[in-house]
């Protein structure tokens, strides 16, 4: 190519591309403020081009998609209904992600609800929402929700994600035939099995089959499930049916499993105080509430809650009130957003009543009712309504 | 005990540290030995779901994303501060400390010898074990009454084990040894050896603090009561969060290092990309994050908020880096008018560069990850045989922009995952796309043409 030609194919490409990153973006866009950012970025660009200077061009570049940034934080860009649509579409699906794992049910229920009415035809929307509303107590429609998924096996989740879902929610549904009969083929399928078995377990002893439920966590257990926490629950099926010396070994053998599995000690302490053993049930709950305290990444508020409320039980039934008052503060400390904070502040207005002090009482019975009505406690809030009509006027004596 | 010293040296140290492999080859063998405590780990230390079989790709995070580069900016930590104390020849600390750190299989050895099941380890840079560090450096005896270990409280909090005091006490031998035997002067001699427990501690402080810091900055925590790393954002699980906060740092420092290892060929790797062109590509990924929030902010609410949704804007910034570094690697690696010798560095520096890029991608998500795999794929047809797509002016700039092109769609995807090239408004992405491609094409031609004509003239006004 001759050096004229060269210069005009130059000249050519400088004015396309000055014209490109001067005009286009506030034409296509609508943004407003483009008009005013874009000619300085095209001019930088145009003079980087005849001053045949690489940097030059390549800032520009870089300003380009800089100013296209300021250009959207000043003014939204203009969209197609449509564009809009979908984008508020993933927007909502991603809002309702991030509630789901900030355990924020309702508001990631709205939000996949939303994405859903807006045009997100997923099947994974579909089965978080399904595990959403099997948390908030929609069970039907969460059985509805999957129960769609099962039936749409085309371009659907995998049937091993599916399947043990599909099962509990059946269970929660109250579809109790169905959901044992699924976890059954599940296990059989090799979908989860010591999940599986794990499962069938917290639900025969919801239905008071105690022996059924000691098979399954068994099952569980050998195949190397939460093996801890199998230990854990077999010792609380073992307590109730009142076989102490089996239930203190599984507990043992739990603790030995995991020794920050906080729940266990919480259990243990709590069989130990049924069986008016103090001494040792102080011991086991304050190693707990130590590990509960130091566990870190493992912290978990509820577990730490329970801890508290059983050693301040178990100090107050030893005659240490003092001491059951100064765990009871520790209360303060966690989230009062858990229906178990509402049985922590009424255990502690006991404390008070027992304490001969009715005025403290009082105004703990009234922070369990705050308590209850913020977690929409209302067999709670009812209850404690009851007892502090049994008060005259606070202050009164 | 000379003797016995320098029998160690004679057998030991002295053929790692005049071996003549490759740093990469002393970075596979670490390597190897971390996996190999990763797995044991998973099969004999309580706790750790690192099976690839259970919850796979938790498992495959936890051994080849978090505990990995962990591991890695643990030693590189190490080596720096052994280099500081000892004052010894920085590229010889790197091979003898990589090649003997299989003393990080010890817990996963001792352990389940001690308790069958074994113990809940901490995590290698976690720098709330430091107390115990000191306790054992203290009282080494505590290793005889691994009873103790069972007791609970202030002084002992979680993540000890027997196995894990052993190794931190052979590790304080092995640097103290090596200080001992290679530092010059006589008086930096016993500062190598009594700094040898600092060195140990200092190194997993500086390797763990960004991990606690990222605690310390306020944001609007859940109602749960999680923390910053198990309470969901765009970047939705707490192991690649905190491989993305190892990362970070790790790169930065991974800088020095390979400066301090071999200054030529760093150089010739940091001289090798357009400064500008990086930052073109940092820029592009930055700002398919900020399109995606603009677009999106009357439907969000708190988010971004959790730390890591900030962070995340680091980390697209180094995915932009470093896949701009690796096409431009990988075109000088096949380029024909290079030495032998420079393109094998170049080569070597690819392959360092492709790892880093996935994993800064891949502690991103997932759908990072399979768009920067699309951009990598636009950078190989333009830079590698046989096709080398570069040769070819208008082919070879399209190419260009589809690689820079897909990284704003790597900044976009973290807001909206999977449906990114479903919802990305067309009008933007022709703005955008249009713009860099007449960017490239003006580049293209003015490389070609005007500035290869220029060459031509000087070079004829030379022989004349």
């Amino acid at each position: 190519m001759t050096k004229g030609k060269n210069k005009t194919v130059l000249i050519i490409a400088a004015i396309i591309a000055a014209l490109i990153v001067t005009v286009l973006p506030p034409l296509l866009l609508g943004i407003g403020l483009l008009w005013f950012l874009c000619p300085v970025v095209g001019i930088l660009l145009f003079i980087g081009i005849f001053m045949i200077n690489r940097s030059l061009i390549m800032t520009s570049g870089a300003l380009f998609l800089v100013a296209l940034v300021v250009g959207l934080i000043g003014q939204p860009s203009r969209l197609t209904p449509e564009e809009k649509q979908k984008l508020d579409m993933a927007g909502y699906f991603m809002q309702g992600e991030v509630h789901h794992l900030r355990l924020e049910y309702p508001e990631a229920l709205a939000a996949y609800k939303n994405s859903e009415r807006l045009g997100l035809n997923h099947p994974w929307v579909t089965f978080q929402r399904s595990r959403i509303q099997s948390f908030v107590n929609q069970q039907d429609e969460a059985f509805d929700a999957i129960f769609f998924l099962m039936q749409n096996p085309y371009g659907n989740l995998p049937m091993n994600v599916l399947y043990p879902d599909y099962a509990v929610t059946a269970l929660r549904a109250g579809e109790d035939e169905l959901g044992v009969r699924l976890f059954e083929e599940s296990i059989l399928m090799n979908f989860s099995p010591a999940a599986g078995y794990s499962q069938l377990g917290t639900f025969y002893r919801m239905r008071g089959k105690p022996k059924k439920a000691q098979e399954a966590i068994s099952a569980a257990y050998k195949l190397g499930f939460e093996q801890s926490e199998c230990s854990r629950r077999l010792a609380e099926i073992a307590s109730i049916q009142g076989d102490f010396v089996k239930a203190e070994e599984l507990f043992k053998r739990s603790i030995h499993e995991n020794m920050e599995n906080t729940s266990t000690y919480n259990s243990y302490g709590e069989m130990l105080a049924r069986l008016k053993r103090y001494a040792e049930a102080e011991d086991i709950l304050k190693k707990g509430k130590t590990i509960a305290e130091t566990a870190y990444l493992k912290y978990n508020p509820v577990v730490h809650t329970e801890i508290l409320t059983n050693l301040a039980y178990v100090l107050a039934e030893q005659g240490r009130q003092a001491d059951a008052l100064i765990v009871f503060q520790e209360l303060v400390q966690e989230i009062p957003l858990n229906p178990l904070f509402v049985l922590a502040l009424e255990n502690w207005a006991d404390l008070y009543l027992k304490m001969n002090q009715p005025q403290k009482a009082y105004y703990k019975f009234q922070d369990a009712l705050r308590a209850a009505q913020m977690t929409g406690d209302s067999t709670g809030f009812y209850r404690i309504q009851r007892r502090m009509q049994m008060f005259s006027a606070p202050g009164s004596g | 005990m000379k003797k016995f010293f320098s029998w160690l040296d004679r057998t030991f140290i002295k053929p790692v540290e005049d071996s003549k492999m490759s740093l990469g080859t002393f970075i596979l063998i670490a390597a190897g030995y971390i996996l190999v405590r990763n797995l044991a780990e998973g099969a004999f230390e309580s706790l750790h779901t690192l099976g690839l079989a259970t919850l796979t790709l938790h498992g495959l995070e936890e051994t080849f994303l978090h505990l990995m580069f962990s591991w890695f900016y643990l030693f590189l930590c190490l080596i720096i501060l052994m280099w500081i104390t000892s004052g010894h020849d920085f590229r010889k600390i790197t091979r003898v400390l990589l090649t003997y750190s299989f003393f990080i299989l010890i817990p996963v050895i001792i352990d389940p010898l001690l308790r069958p099941g074994g113990f809940r380890l901490a995590y290698p840079t976690d720098i709330r074990i430091i107390p115990q560090a000191f306790s054992i450096v203290l009282r080494p005896w505590i290793l005889l009454d691994p009873n103790m270990l069972y007791k609970y409280g202030p002084d002992l909090p979680y993540g000890a084990s027997p196995g894990m005091f052993a190794e931190a006490l052979v590790g304080i031998i092995v640097i103290a040894v090596y200080g001992g035997l290679r530092a010059k002067p006589r008086w930096r001699k016993i500062l190598a050896v009594l700094l040898a427990p600092a060195v140990a501690i200092g190194g997993m402080f500086f390797a763990g603090v960004a991990q606690v810091a990222v605690n310390w900055i306020p944001y609007t925590a859940p109602a749960s009561g999680l923390d910053a790393y198990h309470s969901g954002g765009l970047i939705n699980s707490a192991t690649r969060k905190y491989a993305m906060i190892i990362l970070v740092p790790f790169l930065l420092l991974l800088i020095l290092g390979l400066w301090l290892y071999n200054r030529k060929k760093t150089k010739l790797l940091i001289k090798a990309p357009n400064p500008i062109h990086l930052v073109i590509g940092a820029v592009a990924a930055v700002v398919g994050y900020f399109f995606a929030w603009m677009h999106l902010k009357d439907v969000l609410v708190n988010i971004p908020g959790n730390p890591f949704d900030y962070i995340s804007i680091v980390v697209l910034a180094y995915l932009g880096l470093t896949t701009v570094a690796l096409v431009t690697y990988l075109s000088k690696a096949f380029s024909p008018t290079l030495k032998e010798d420079d393109r094998k560095t170049f080569k070597r520096g690819a392959w360092g560069m492709f790892i880093l890029s996935m994993a800064l991608a891949w502690s991103l998500g997932y759908s990072v990850i399979f768009i920067f795999v699309v951009a990598l794929v636009f950078g190989l047809i333009l830079t590698l045989p046989p096709l080398r797509l570069e040769r070819i002016p208008i082919a070879s700039s399209l190419v260009r922009t589809m690689s820079v092109y897909m990284l704003v769609f790597c900044g976009f995807s973290l807001f909206t995952s999977e449906l990114t090239f479903n919802v990305f408004p067309w009008k933007l992405a022709l703005v955008v796309f249009a713009a860099l491609f007449g960017i490239f094409l003006v580049l293209e031609i003015l490389d070609r043409w005007v500035l290869k004509g220029r060459a031509k003239a000087f070079s004829q006004s030379l022989e004349s």
